[in-house]
């Protein structure tokens, strides 16, 4: 058997009641009298208005993590690319590490200091160095995290 | 859902802190959930507690987090997006409030375990529940409407026009027909009927089994 509604004359009295006084939405208000109608509902604009921007600070945060993974998702290829050519060694990879290095971590101290160890490494130690980029790079997403 | 993109982000932010944009979508909101939220008129709250200025925050965090995808190309009227985001959290609210069958779980009592496939009334306590509920209201708005009724005696448009809600009759229109009158003199009339209404539930404060104790 269908389950039926009971009837609810009053309620739909009540609900039409509703309709009537604050239906439709009235379009070109004046300001002050929107002002007026969300004051004496006891609606603070300021307070909204400050959760709002704190929601949107959090996903300005979240945009520059997710380019921060992004980021390190591509260097951690280059990465991969130049320890693979660390095992023959030699001078190009030198040239290839700077050129990530100004690319990456520009005005940053630890990669001056990087590329420094770069120049006077012996090839045996170049791999050891790249794992140190690496962390520098873990370094540098830790100070872009919200809060830090 | 993917979130906004930074340039799509940069023009949210832009429209959403400003201050008369948000005014007016409070105002929207306001006025939605009053018009669609009957316990409103006695001075009671939405579902859950829930407010306005809770609503308008969470429609703007579902855009934020892409739950409701804002394209500004496709929408370039924000305030008009972003009402209808509004518009549907106050239905959803609604009538998760009005018609809560479909959405709970049945209770388990002593006597009866819990089968979650059995969805006929009769065995559903929720139901009962809310049948239950539905029945108390009903008495409650019954005496409260007739007491509005009664109160509006010293203004004979006014109390015609609850007379013909009571009897079944919501268009302005066709309120205007009952009434003999023109539809313009029943549009003309809802501020006077919303100060009476606010009057009302001051005097019959003590006798208002819906107001809020916030209120």
């Amino acid at each position: 058997m269908p389950d039926e509604k009971p009837s609810t004359p009053a309620t739909d009295a009540v609900k039409a009641l509703a309709r009537f006084l604050h239906e439709p939405e009235i379009e070109n208000e004046p300001r002050e009298q929107i002002q007026a109608e969300l004051k004496n509902a006891g609606i603070d604009t300021a307070a909204v208005m400050k959760t709002v921007r704190e929601k949107i600070g959090q996903a300005k945060s979240r945009q520059r993590l997710a380019a921060a993974r992004e980021r390190r998702q591509a260097l951690l290829g280059k990465v991969t690319r130049l320890k693979a050519m660390a095992t023959g060694g030699g001078a190009k990879l030198r040239a290839q590490v700077k050129e990530m290095l100004d690319a990456e971590f520009a005005g940053q101290q630890e990669a001056v200091v990087l590329f420094r160890k770069f120049e006077e490494a012996k090839d045996e130690d170049l791999q050891t160095l790249l794992d140190d980029i690496l962390l520098l790079d873990e370094t540098g997403d830790e100070e872009h995290r919200p809060g830090s | 859902m993917p979130e906004l993109t930074p340039d799509a982000l940069a023009k949210f932010e832009k429209a959403v802190t400003d201050e008369a944009f948000m005014e007016r979508l409070l105002s929207f909101a306001l006025r939605r959930k009053r018009a669609r939220y009957w316990r409103g008129i006695w001075d009671g709250h939405l579902p859950g507690g829930k407010e306005v200025a809770d609503i308008v925050q969470e429609a703007i965090e579902d855009v934020l987090l892409g739950k409701r995808a804002w394209d500004p190309d496709k929408h370039s009227d924000l305030l008009d997006f972003m009402r209808s985001v509004v518009n549907s959290k106050i239905s959803h609210l609604q009538e998760g409030a009005e018609n809560r069958k479909g959405e709970l779980a049945p209770i388990a009592n002593s006597e009866d375990s819990v089968d979650h496939f059995d969805t006929l009334p009769h065995r559903n306590a929720t139901t009962a529940a809310i049948q239950l509920q539905e029945k108390e209201d009903e008495a409650s708005n019954s005496e409260l409407i007739l007491s509005f009724y009664d109160f509006l005696a010293d203004d004979k448009l006014l109390q015609g026009i609850v007379g013909c809600m009571i009897e079944g009759i919501s268009k302005r229109s066709e309120i205007a027909a009952a009434l003999q009158t023109k539809e313009q003199e029943i549009t003309n009339a809802d501020k006077r009927l919303e100060r009476r209404c606010k009057e009302f539930r001051k005097a019959y404060a003590d006798k208002n089994p819906f107001k809020s104790s916030k209120t």
